[in-house]
């Protein structure tokens, strides 16, 4: 009698801890396209005053963070920079100056190098590519004309910035 | 002689019994005025009678998804990406629970399938709300209760869960896909 008890016992309080549920399933997915986008939020236009003080000229301006290039990859990528023309436009046409004097570099790393029209790495390359994401690139900028160039004008240059993926 | 005595008999015995009978039917009509009739009426009976009525009812815990079996987050619009989709309404549900009752939800991978394999997009990416409350939570493996630790109430019913995804550019092109689970349950 006494095991029927227990056993009743332990029944009904199996009765109380029995866990019971349903489930159900659902499913979630998501098209991501290719995203590989660069902008220059700081530095559409770059000025180099040398009016104010001659010695500029040979010891030259630098401007630290003079562009700053936002990004968006969900691909590994790189940026090249590069020359829009061989010369600056303006100044004496009779001796130009050539893209060269414009010096850049990734903000906050590297050396100086002179600006051409052959685009080279600014950040990563096509065999080392940055990991994908979204953030701001800083570039410093040099200028050192020295006494080569004619005075009482104004020289232009554009630069272009590529970001790509492959 | 004997037969004739014996006959004779019989006959008034019969007679006598005739008689009897017929004096026991006098209906009480014919009873003269002045006459008591008396009668012992028995006391009213006090039986209770009680009938009992049994059911059984089974344990009740469901749960369906009633429209949406398939969130879709379409990111083609890169400025999505930013700012990530929002779905509202994503998934709808139905509950009967005659005890009271918890409902869980839990990513079924630690990462979505399909996409960039090199930067696997993680469950986490994707985050859950009740329609209307926005305030959302990360999905994870671990099967995490939707109201909280509070029972709900017993009843049936609906809800819904808004989703929200913001993968940002971390998470290469590509489909994605992952598997989601809900458990409703009485503990």
């Amino acid at each position: 009698m006494k095991r029927v008890v227990l056993v009743l016992g332990f029944w009904v309080l199996l009765q109380g801890v029995v866990l019971a549920q349903s489930s159900v399933n659902t499913t979630v997915t998501a098209k991501i396209p290719e995203a590989l986008d660069l902008s220059v939020t700081t530095g559409s236009s770059i000025d180099f005053d040398f009016t104010t003080n001659v010695a500029l000229l040979t010891t030259g301006i630098e401007k630290l963070n003079a562009v700053i290039l936002s990004y968006k990859s969900n691909r590994p990528w790189f940026i090249n920079i590069s020359a829009s023309s061989t010369n600056f436009t303006g100044g004496d046409a009779a001796n130009p100056m050539p893209s060269t004097v414009v010096q850049f570099k990734k903000n906050g790393s590297g050396v100086y190098a002179p600006l051409t029209i052959t685009a080279v790495s600014l950040s990563g390359t096509s065999a080392v590519k940055n990991p994908k994401g979204s953030n701001t690139i800083g570039i410093d900028y040099k200028l050192t004309p020295g006494f080569d160039y004619a005075s009482g004008g104004d020289y232009t240059i554009g630069i272009t910035y590529t970001i790509s993926g492959t | 002689m004997k037969k004739i005595l014996l006959s004779t008999s019989i006959f008034a015995l019969i007679t006598i019994g005739l008689v009897s009978t017929a004096k026991a039917q006098i209906p009480a009509t014919r009873v003269p005025l002045g006459t008591v009739v008396s009668a012992a009426v028995p006391a009213t009976p006090t039986a209770a009678p009680t009938s009992t009525v049994t059911t059984s009812i089974v344990e009740v815990l469901d749960l369906a998804v009633t429209s949406q079996t398939t969130s879709n987050f379409d990111f083609s619009n890169i400025t999505t990406l930013d700012k990530g989709i929002t779905n509202t309404n994503a998934v709808d549900f139905m509950f009967r629970s005659n005890k009271p009752w918890f409902v869980s939800i839990k990513a079924d991978g630690a990462n979505f399938t399909g996409g960039d394999a090199s930067t696997p997009m993680p469950a986490t990416t994707l985050q859950y709300s009740f329609t209307g409350v926005n305030t959302f939570t990360p999905l994870t493996e671990t099967a995490t209760f939707l109201g909280g630790s509070t029972a709900q109430a017993r009843g049936a019913g609906t809800f819904s869960l808004d989703y929200k995804m913001n993968p940002g550019y971390n998470y290469g092109p590509g489909n994605y896909s992952l598997g989601i689970t809900y458990t409703i349950t009485n503990q």
